[in-house]
Parts: C-alpha cells; structure tokens; sequence
C-alpha cells in the first residue's frame, strides 16, 4: 500500500505538467481548430526566459518566473494567433498541422540567438527552497520544487474548471468547440473568444514550461518536444475535451507508465527499459487506433460547417506542347549533363561530398512525395524508416559480411515492410491523427528500439561500409556519387511512371473522393498499403544510403542523428514546403538542406537561421499549399499569358527584373574586385581551407600554438592561409576559388534568375525550369486534396 | 387539404407494417433484394427495417421527404455505411458483408447528392480509372515498367462512354470547370463506366434544369433500353420520377411508408400528406401529363 | 387540430398584410432589409445570380423555389454566414455587406438555420443564456430565462439536460425561445420545419406566427410552400439562383404552380 503512495508521490508532479500543456493543446484545438504543435517550443521559451532571467540575470525567481508565465508565454500565443494561425483558419487542417510543425522548429533556434547556444545547466526552481522535504508518511517524502508543482498546477486546474463551467467566457469557450458558426449567429465574437483561449493557453503552456525546467538537469528544447508528445497522449486519453480526464491522462502516463510499471518489473531489468520510455507513445498510439470516438471530426459535430466555401479551384497549368518537348529532351538532359560535369570534374571534393549528400537525401525526401504527394497521407515518421534501412546494411554487412548492396535492398524490404505496419492504423487514421501517430511510433521506435545492440549497435552507432561491386570501388567518392545518383534517377523514375499508373491514378482518385473511388471498384485499403509500404521502401533505400555516405549510421541519443524522430519532422515540412507534389520538390528541398548551412556560412550568419528560415518556410505553405514551387511555376505560367497580352507589361517586368538582378550582382563584384587576394579565401574555402589553414598553422608553430608571441601571431596566420591556399590550389588543381568574387556574382545571378525569370523569358519560362521532371503534370493539386488526407 | 394533415400524422404507424410485406415479385429475375435493414447513429434511427427490392430491367423511384433516410439507405446497399440490422441480396449472393468497391465490381454503380469527385482530374481521366480499375488489371509491378498507363482499349471505351452521355465538348476539361448539371452527368457516366447491371442514382436532377433533367431522363432511357440496367432512383422531382419509373417506394423517418406502381402510390392519402404535404393537389396535372 | 391551423391562416393573413401595406405606405423609401444585386457562391459554383429583394418592417417574406436553388444561400448572405461577391444588403438603409456574422447578429438579424440549430453539448439553461448574455448583456439575462420559461414550460422543465437530447421539436422549441423572448428586428427561419413530425411542423408555425405579431420581420425559407405563403406577405420565387418573380403573396400564388412540380 506505502508503495502505491510512493508512486503516487513520485509520479503525481510530472502528471500535473502533463496535463497542463495538454489542456493548452485541447484549448486551442477545440476553440480555434489549430492543433498547435508549436507548445513544445512554447513552453520552451518561457522556461528560457525564467532561466535567463533568474539565473543568468539574478533577478528575484518570483519576478522572472511571473514575467515568462504571465507576460512572456501569453504573448507569445497571442502573437502566433494574430499573425499566423488567424489567417489560416480556413486552411485544411493539414496545412495548419505543418505551420505548428514548422514553428516547433524555428521557435527554440530563434529564442537561442537570445539565449545562447551554449548547454544549459541546472535550471533553476520557482521553489524558494526546491530541495527541502517535506514528510507525507514517515517513509514518503516530497521535495518543495515537487509540491510547488503541484500546488500551482492543481490551483490552475480548479480555476480552469470554475472558468468554463460558470463563466460567461467558459461558456463561449464550450459552445464555439461545437460550432463557431453558430456562436457568431448568437451574436458572439467568435474571433475575440479564440483569441482569448489562445493567450490563456499560452498561460498554460508558460506555466508548464517553467515548472518543468527544474526536473531536468540541463534546459534543452528535445525535452520540451518530448513533453509535447506526451501531453499529446494525455490530451487524446481525454478525447480532446474532457478536462478531467486530459488530468486523468497525464496521472497515468506519470504514475502507472513512469512509476507502478517500472516498479513491479523492477528498475533494473531490460523490459523495463524498453517499457518505461515507451509508454506515453503506446498509450497515444492505441488510443488514436482504438478508440473511435476521437476520430469523430469537428465536420460532424458542427451543422454549419458547410458555410465554409471549399478552397479555389486551379488555375489549370497550361503548357506549351513544343516547349514541354524542348524541356523534357534538351534542357533536362542538359542539365543534368552540366550537374555531373561540376560535380565529377571541376568542383573540389568537398563539394562531391557536399552533393552526394544531397542526393541521398533527395533518395529519403522522395519517399516523401510518394506517400505525401500521391495520396495525401501526412506521416512523420519517414526518417526512422530510412533508420530501418540504415540500420540493417550496418547490422547485415558487420554481423554476416553481407555486400552492402544487398543489404540495402534488404533494408529497404525491411523498411517496406514496417511501412506496411503503419499502414494498418491508417486505414482508419487520416490527417492529423495519422501525422500525430506516426510519430508516436517513431519516438516509440527510437525509444525502444534504437538502443538496442541489434539494431543501433553496442555503442549507440553502426559502421557502414560501403558496397564493392561490378569490379568498381564504391569507396571512393566520385563512384559513390554516381553510384546515388543513379539510383536516384532510377527512382525517381520508378516514382513517375507509379504515379502515371494505376496505382498513382487511383491514389489520386481516392483523395478526390475515398467513397466515390471505392464505388468506382477501386480498394481503398489496398492501395493505402501499396502507398506506404512504396513510400517506405524508398525511404530504407536513402537511410541505407545516407548511411554508407556517412560510413556510420548512430541512433543518437541527443537527438541529433539523422534518423531521429525529430529530422522526420524538418523533412515533412521541407519537403510539403517546397512542393510534395513533384520529384523537383524533393531534389530542391535535399539540396538546399545540404547547401543552405554553406550559403550561411558565406553570408556571415549562424548556422541556425537554416532552421529558423525552414520553420518559416512552413508559413508561406499556409499561402501556397501546393509548395512553392509549384507556386512559383503558376505564377510564371499566369505572368507569361499576362506578358502575352500585354507587351508593354512584359518590357517594363523585364527592366525591372534586370535592374534587380544588377542590383545584387555588381555591388558582389565590384566588392571582391577591390579586395585583396589574401582575404578571398574566408569567403572561399567554406569548410575546407580553414582545414587546410589548421594544418598549415600546427606547421609553423611546431605543434605547440601556445608557444608563439601573441605579436607574431596575425603576420604567422596570414602566412598559414596563403600557405593553405597554395597547398589547395595545388592538391585539387583548381583555380576557381581565386575568383571568389566572380564565382559568388554568378552565384547570386542564378539565384536572381531563378526568382525573377518569370519576367525575364516569358512564356519560354517553362524551358528555363530544367528541373521539372519530364513536364506532364497533372493539372490541379488543390486545397481540398489536403483536405482529404 | 387540412382535414389530410391530421389524417396523415396519425397515419404513418400503421402503414409502415404492410410496407413490409409488400412485393408481388417474380423471384426469378430479382436483382437487388434489401430484408429489414436497420441503421442508427448514435440514439437516432436513420433506417428501421427497410425491405426493397429491384429486379432486372426495371426502374425503381425511391422518395420521401428531406432527412428521410434515402442517403443512408444508398450507402447501407453499397457497404459505404454498415447497416446494423439486414441482409442485402444482390443478384442472389448475400453482399452484406462485402467491401465497397468489391460491390462496385459485382455491377452496382452510383451516383452522389453532394457531388463525389475525383478532384483535378478530366472526365476522360475520370472514366479511364473507372475502366481501369473495374478491369481489376492495374498492379505495381506493370506500373513500374512504365506499363500502367490507359491502353487503347480503354480509351475505346472511355470514349464510349462519353459519347453515350454526350460529354464529348467537355471530355479533357477538368471537372472543376464544369457546370454543377455537367458534373451530375459525370458522376453518371464514372457510374456507366462500371457497365453497372444496377444504378443507384441519388438526386440526378437536383442543380439541372428542366430541360438537364429531360435529357437526363432520355439519357437513363436510352441505357435502360439498350443494356437492361435496373435503375433504383431517388428523387425530389416527381415529374421525373412520375415520367421515369414503374414502382414507388416511399421512406419516411427512416420507415418505408408504403410501396407499389406510381399511380397506386401517388394516390394514397397517406403518401400525399407525409410526403406532399398540402400541396399534393399542385401534382395532379403533371400526372396527367405522363 | 387541423381546423386550428387552418383559421389561424385564414385569420392572420389579411390582418399582416394589412400591417405590410401600411408600413410601406408610411416608409416605401426605406424597407428593414434591402437585398442589391447579390451574387454569391461557393468556390466554383455560384449559387445566386443577382438577387434582389425588399424586406418591409412586420412582414413576413418567403423565399421559394425547387430543392438546391439557392434559398437556403440567400438565408446565409443576409445573416452574413456567406460573403457575397457582389451586391449590397442595407438594414435600415445602412450598408451591412460584408460585415462579420456576429455584428449582424447584434443589429438584429437572428437566424435559425435549418437542421439542428442548438448547441448539443450545452444544457438548456445555457443555450439561451449565451444568446441572452450576448444580445441583451449579464444582467437582463436571469430575467430573460425566466420569460424564456413562462412561454415553454417544457423548456423550463428540461433546464438542466443537454439541449443534444432534447427531441427534434423541442430543440425547435428553444431555437425559438431565444427569439420569441428578445425579439429581433428580423428572424430569418430556414427550413424550421426540416425532418419534423406534421404535428410539430403545426406548432412551429403557430409560433411563428405569434413571434409575427410581435413586429418582427421574418424573412421564411421553407420546403411546406403553402404553409409558407399562409404565414407570409410577401413572396420571392427563386429558380437556378435567379429571382424569377417576386411581390404579394395573392400574386404570387399563380406562378407557384409553375415552379412546384419540378421541385419539392
């Protein structure tokens, strides 16, 4: 009996939090139809600010933790409403779903250029004295950080409860969770009501945060991440409404998943490690699967909901047959044909290296377009099955001395098959729940399964070597790269003729309309099986890849390899920003993955503004659901008819364009023209010279950098960079990089071209986008398909 | 018309029971039988032991008011909803139990009230997919070797099809771009597409005008008379019901109110007011019309 | 029963439309409600096509026409549920396009849309207070419910149940209540009578017509024509989303048989 207590006690504060940021969730979900993933970061920056504040600045901890919770983090919310999520109440759901994804990635990089990028140690309590006991029974004690918890989290609850149930607001509250339609027709600020929810929610979030910061030792965004995913499970325990069982929800996950179960196993003992961590999302997971009630949508509860107009319709993409040939047999090829020639013969190795990269994420970001593309499907747990593929090479090549080409195909079935598995509650998950189950799995499968000596390997990571066949040595880089890109272009070719089959065909027919493809004899099921078992399989052939690329697949346990849950999550919103809908979407989206952190390097900026800018990028998906790209070309498609009409448009577009595009470049050239040769190379070499730089620098200083007077220290130095410079141009052969300037004015021209073409080339737009694959899009991805997901 | 309404709220028990038995049938050449078929959402009863049946050749009218249960009753005989309660024949075989699209492929096409497409695509690419996957002969592995696409005997009856409706004019237009009358002819022909032997239409000549609706009911005329599809019709439109069926069903509140020849129907009491209303009178000369 | 409903009509008719002709007789220059050259739609389908219409202050107009029409859109614009893409709605004279669905509430425009109007999940109690606290502020509101009460004691009964299990009629009943108690400047009654039992359908027409002899304008959309042209003054005929005629209900009867038989 003591010991039940004892779990109680234990697992009762964590219960709490759990149920504060799933009330957020539940509040913002149900009042303004946002699942707002975004929480996570949210409470993320209050518990900055509180830590900031109070421990960095020494402000009383009472002040900091009052102006995070009750200022800070309710403006935040609000903010978000405002600015963002308001504008998209009309968007399908799925929209919605990636914008919260992609602020749950940007918001913590952006609160760490405040912050700081440096580890976080020991965040402070709100508890005046945190580690004073206080005696429950004379074995069962409890911290005053713990009680403190407690405390305010069941305060909270109660006013919570008081608020809905015998306010005016709370009422409001309830009746715009049913329809907010008919609460505007009342005579109610339906718009004024949600705000409100959100800043409270933001509140709530806020409060979470802050107490949340002292239970782990260092004050990480992945924590908070983490504690959204469970809160998630909570909030589903509580279907998405009831406000004491999202609590009931939160003490359970707490108490019986991180306490009772692991207590009867016994701490120590390998189930338990497998079961402990694993909890929350297993409960998630059964839940959204078995319980039906909470897939009931908003549509059927609410009897105005066909007051909303469903989205526009397309613009039907006209295309000019002549010019679609020119693209598909001369300037496609002949891209590729320039590609190849860069990459094999003129640019440095760094950049084959950079490259393939690229292409063997471009392998995992096409499994993306298959399942997101085709059918519509939202699933983020795309990297953990390009894990499965990776893993299994390492495993099969180290155990057994597999070739690691079969091995890859293996991995590759390996992961068809779990997609497969996916596939089964999908059957009956669409949407958000799908994306929210899927990554319960694949937090569920880094949690239990990527610690495993079979899976991750002994020491967290698993070598890869990569293949020798065909009497070539895939080691080498070069080969390699042909070697991916290859397999690529062969699935990228797999990928159109699946989609100008019947299967794409089909797919396609099922998110027009799943009811009226079923009652045209097409089997739904079947095809959401093919789909993602399709789709995954492609995913295991870029993880293995992506692997053998590295030479080491590692499970990570900070959160930063590749094949973690949360890369899963960046990838979805690259690639659905970019565009999901064409294999263009998914080369672009891998190559400015790969390229984009040199292009800040070079621009000065820190390295977080990648995922800052891709966080944002998900907002723009908000105006252009079909991707950017997608975006781009129809808008040049309507701009080359308007053009057409309208020669005098078209002339004065084009100057504009011109004088744009020279407005960048001249002031780069003239700059680098101006500068000496010796301070090129900073801008150059990105990563390699300040290698080479290293080596030079221990050469001088005889391995000992301390030895060396500080005076001599800046004329030494610009002896070592002109010494690395000489060592590179020398080692690779290539000139190149002494006409930095000029190859960064190309650089930016390119980039200018691409951005203003439309102007410049009219209708022969279409022939200046050699990257369309083969041209013979489908006309009209829209709005609603997402809807149909 | 007053002393009707009354009649007819105290009417509507008892008439429901000798529904149900209803159905001087030849056993032979029935196609479609519905026995006692139930359906409730959540505390409500949509459907209470409907029994209907359609044989082959024959047009079938199935009215009744708004929220009578007709929709529900469409997706209860092609397995889009379960029915909780009653057995669907088809053609003699039990289908109860049987997915959508296998129903489909057995040669039960419909159509939807709210329009059911396939988004962003043309009616010709609407009707190759029906083609295609009533043939059942896609599969992945063609697809891959770039073998998946529309052969030329499915363009062949693609076209066909698009001729039989006279969509000729608007075969590679996007459906979006399409009238709310064209899209309902359409949906009809995905549902021809399947060379159904029976046609659940729900609404056809809800949008159309008078003279859609006409051509509509020349349309069904046409296919019945030269490939014997049955035809089970739900309508508002009694002037096309009356024009187009032989037998009546009335459903209402989820009970099938009474059933026989049109003008047996029509001509019911109980049927005016449950149904008409107090405006049955307003009916009288399109009867005499057809 | 029957005979009730029918000397009701006979009784109310004359009477109401003597009350119209003599509004507009006063005021003809400005009607309650002015519907200008409206076209609307959803996406690609457009439903209405330059519709026009008066509503006078204390009558009773119906909007007729077969199923899919576009009745139940014009219901909507006026109410401010859908955003016309062209044209003009004037309350009092003053332009009201495009305003939110909820400012339009507080001028006094009240719509009872068809299907199931109440909030299920909220009790009785609740339902009305959410209208009462927004139209008529927190303190009228205790007073508001107990008038609520003294008209539909079966509502006063239910008080503490979930309006959701409430039967269809008596969720009719409260979807009323909360106009008959604060009468607005017009109720805009969509399909009332949708999927009820003819006995009910009686009773929501009797209070109707009390809520009409109240002053209220009621701007009716219903699928029981000759039920709607007894209760109404004036008529709009609609057909493909296009007024096809409009004016007095005595004038309007003729083409009613022209529209009914291709549409209930």
């Amino acid at each position: 009996m003591e010991d039940l207590l004892v779990y109680i006690v234990r697992g009762f504060p964590a219960g709490c939090v759990y149920g504060l940021v799933a009330m957020a969730i539940v509040l913002t979900y149900k009042t303004s139809g946002v699942f707002n993933l975004a929480f996570g970061a949210q409470a993320y920056v209050a518990a900055a600010v509180f830590y900031k504040l109070g421990k960095e600045h020494d402000w009383p901890i009472g002040v900091a933790a009052a102006l995070a919770v009750l200022v800070v983090s309710p403006l935040l919310a609000l903010g978000l409403e405002y600015f963002i999520f308001r504008h998209m109440r009309t968007q399908p759901l799925v929209v919605k779903l990636v914008a919260a994804l992609g602020l749950l990635t940007a918001l913590p990089e952006i609160t760490k250029l405040w912050f700081g990028k440096e580890i976080k140690n020991l965040p402070p309590s709100v508890a005046p004295s945190p580690d004073r006991l206080y005696k429950i029974t004379d074995r069962v004690t409890i911290t005053q950080d713990r009680l403190v918890t407690v405390i305010a989290s069941l305060l909270v609850f109660a006013a919570l409860t008081a608020l809905f149930r015998y306010t005016v607001l709370g009422l409001r509250m309830r009746a715009i969770t049913e329809s907010p339609r008919m609460v505007e027709l009342a005579g109610v600020n339906a718009n004024m009501v949600s705000r409100v929810a959100w800043t409270l929610s933001g509140f709530l979030a806020g409060l979470a945060g802050v107490l949340f910061a002292h239970t782990e030792p260092q004050l990480r965004p992945d924590n908070y991440t983490g504690l959204l995913i469970v809160s998630i499970a909570a909030a589903a325990f509580g279907l998405f409404k009831s406000i004491p069982r999202t609590l009931a929800g939160g003490m359970i996950i707490a108490i019986v998943g991180g306490q009772m179960i692991p207590g009867w196993l016994g701490v120590e003992r390998t189930i338990t490690s497998y079961i402990r961590p694993s909890f929350p999302f297993l409960m998630l997971f059964a839940i959204l699967v078995f319980v039906p009630g909470i897939r009931q949508s908003r549509e059927t509860t609410d009897p105005l909901a066909g007051v909303d107009p469903p989205p526009p319709a397309l613009a039907a993409s006209y295309r000019d047959a002549q010019l679609d040939r020119l693209t598909r047999k001369i300037l496609f090829p002949a891209f590729i044909a320039a590609v190849l020639y860069l990459v094999l013969f003129l640019l440095p190795g760094l950049w084959v290296s950079r490259v393939t990269e690229g292409v063997c994420l471009a392998v995992i970001f096409l499994s993306i377009t298959v399942l997101t593309g085709l059918s519509g499907q939202l699933s983020l747990a795309q990297s953990v099955f390009a894990g499965a593929g990776a893993f299994t090479v390492g495993q099969l090549s180290e155990r057994y001395g597999w070739n690691p080409l079969i091995g890859l195909l293996f991995g590759a079935l390996i992961a068809a098959a779990a997609g497969a598995l996916v596939a089964l509650p999908a059957m009956r998950l669409g949407g958000l729940y799908l994306a929210v189950a899927t990554f319960a799995l694949a937090l569920l499968a880094q949690n239990a399964l990527y610690g495993r000596d079979w899976v991750g390997g002994f020491a967290g990571q698993v070598d890869i070597p990569r293949p020798k066949a065909f009497g070539i040595d895939f080691g080498e880089d070069k080969p390699f790269f042909v070697l991916c890109a290859v397999i690529l272009t062969l699935l990228s070719y797999a990928v159109i003729f699946v989609r100008r089959g019947s299967t794409g065909r089909f797919l396609f027919a099922m998110r027009g309309s799943e009811t009226a493809a079923a009652a045209s004899a097409i089997n739904p099921v079947k095809y959401k099986l093919i789909v993602f078992a399709f789709s995954s399989f492609i995913a295991g052939v870029g993880g293995a890849l992506l692997g053998m690329y590295q030479g080491v697949a590692s499970t990570g346990f900070e959160g930063q390899s590749i094949f973690s849950p949360f890369y899963g999550l960046v990838f979805v919103v690259l690639v659905v920003t970019l565009g999901v809908r064409t294999i263009q979407g998914a080369i672009v989206a891998a190559m400015s993955f790969v390229l984009f952190p040199l292009l800040l390097e070079w621009l000065k900026l820190p390295i977080e503004f990648s995922l800052i800018l891709f966080g944002f990028g998900a907002i723009t998906f908000a105006r252009h659901p079909e991707g950017i790209m997608e975006a781009n070309t129809r808008k040049s498609v309507l701009r080359a008819a308007e053009n057409k009409a309208n020669p005098r448009l078209a002339r004065k577009r084009r100057l504009i364009a011109w004088a744009m595009m020279c407005a960048i470049a001249v002031p780069v050239l003239v700059r680098s023209a101006t500068r000496d040769a010796g301070a090129t190379e900073l801008n150059v070499g990105f990563t390699v010279l300040p290698i080479e730089c290293g080596t030079a620098w221990e050469a001088y200083t005889d391995f000992d950098p301390e030895g060396v007077d500080a005076a001599q220290r800046p004329a030494l130095h610009s002896a070592c960079k002109t010494e690395a410079r000489k060592h590179f141009t020398h080692t690779s052969g290539i000139k190149l990089w002494d006409y930095g300037g000029a190859w960064k004015a190309l650089f930016l021209f390119l980039f200018g071209f691409l951005r203003f073409s439309p102007s410049l080339i009219d209708g022969r737009r279409q022939g200046g986008r050699p990257s369309d694959e083969s041209g013979e899009q489908v006309p009209g991805p829209t709005d609603r398909e997402e809807v149909s997901v | 018309m007053s002393t009707g309404e009354g009649a007819g709220a105290a009417g509507t028990g008892p008439m429901e029971s000798g529904a149900a038995g209803t159905g001087p049938v030849d056993t032979g050449s029935v196609l479609l039988h519905a026995t006692d078929v139930g359906k409730r959402f959540g505390g409500i009863a949509a459907l209470t032991d409907v029994n209907l049946v359609v044989n082959t050749h024959e047009v079938v009218g199935l009215v009744g008011p708004n929220g009578a249960g007709k929709t529900t009753f469409f997706n209860c005989l092609l397995g889009i909803l379960r029915p909780d309660s009653g057995i669907v024949t088809f053609r003699g075989i039990d289908i109860s139990r049987m997915p959508t699209h296998k129903r489909a492929r057995m040669g039960i096409g419909r159509t939807f009230q709210r329009l059911e497409l396939f988004t962003g695509m043309t009616v010709r690419e609407h009707l190759l997919v029906t083609e295609r996957s009533r043939r059942g002969t896609g599969s992945l592995w063609k697809d891959l070797l770039n073998q998946g696409g529309p052969t030329d005997d499915e363009h062949a009856a693609a076209q066909e099809t698009i001729d039989l409706v006279g969509l000729g004019a608007e075969a590679d237009k996007p459906v979006e771009s399409l009238s709310l009358g064209r899209n309902r002819i359409v949906e009809l022909a995905r549902a021809l597409q399947l060379r159904p032997s029976l046609l659940l239409l729900d609404e056809p000549s809800s949008g159309l005008d008078r003279k859609e609706t006409h051509a509509l009911v020349d349309v069904l005329h046409g296919i019945q008379q030269s490939q014997g599809t049955a035809v089970l019709l739900v309508e508002h439109d009694l002037e096309m019901v009356v024009r187009a069926v032989s037998r009546l069903y009335v459903l209402d509140l989820g009970r099938l109110l009474t059933s026989g020849p049109v003008e047996e129907v029509m001509a019911d009491p109980n049927v005016r007011e449950a149904y008409l209303g107090s405006m049955a009178e307003t009916l009288s000369p399109t009867r005499g019309d057809s | 029963m029957a005979t009730a409903t029918g000397s009701g009509t006979t009784v109310s008719s004359p009477e109401a439309g003597a009350t119209a002709g003599a509004g507009a007789g006063v005021r003809a220059t400005t009607p309650l409600l002015a519907v200008e050259h409206i076209d609307a739609g959803y996406g690609p389908f457009r439903s209405l096509f330059d519709v026009s219409f008066t509503i006078e202050e204390g009558a009773a107009t119906a909007i007729l026409g077969p199923n899919g029409c576009g009745k139940t859109t014009t219901a909507r614009v006026v109410t401010g549920l859908v955003k016309p893409t062209a044209g003009r709605l004037l309350l009092d004279g003053v332009d009201i396009t495009g305003l939110p669905a909820w400012r339009i509430a507080r001028a006094g425009i009240i719509h009872a849309p068809e299907g199931r109007s109440v909030f299920a999940s909220l009790t009785v109690e609740e339902n009305l207070a959410l209208t009462f606290v927004a139209q008529l502020g927190k303190k009228e509101s205790p007073r508001a419910l107990q008038r609520a009460y003294e008209l539909f004691p079966r509502l006063g009964e239910r008080r503490k149940q979930q309006a959701g299990t409430l039967s269809g009629g008596e969720q009719r009943m409260l979807s009323l209540a909360r106009v008959m108690v604060n009468p607005p400047r017009l109720l805009v009654a969509d399909e009332l009578s949708l999927g009820l039992a003819p006995i009910i359908v009686d009773e929501v027409f009797q209070t109707l017509e009390t809520v009409k002899s109240t002053g209220t304008s009621i701007l009716i959309v219903e699928q029981h024509v000759q039920r709607a042209l007894a209760l109404a003054d004036h008529a709009v005929l609609i057909s493909k989303g296009s007024v096809v005629a409009s004016g007095p209900v005595e004038e309007i009867r003729a083409h009613v048989d022209e529209i009914i038989p291709s549409g209930l």
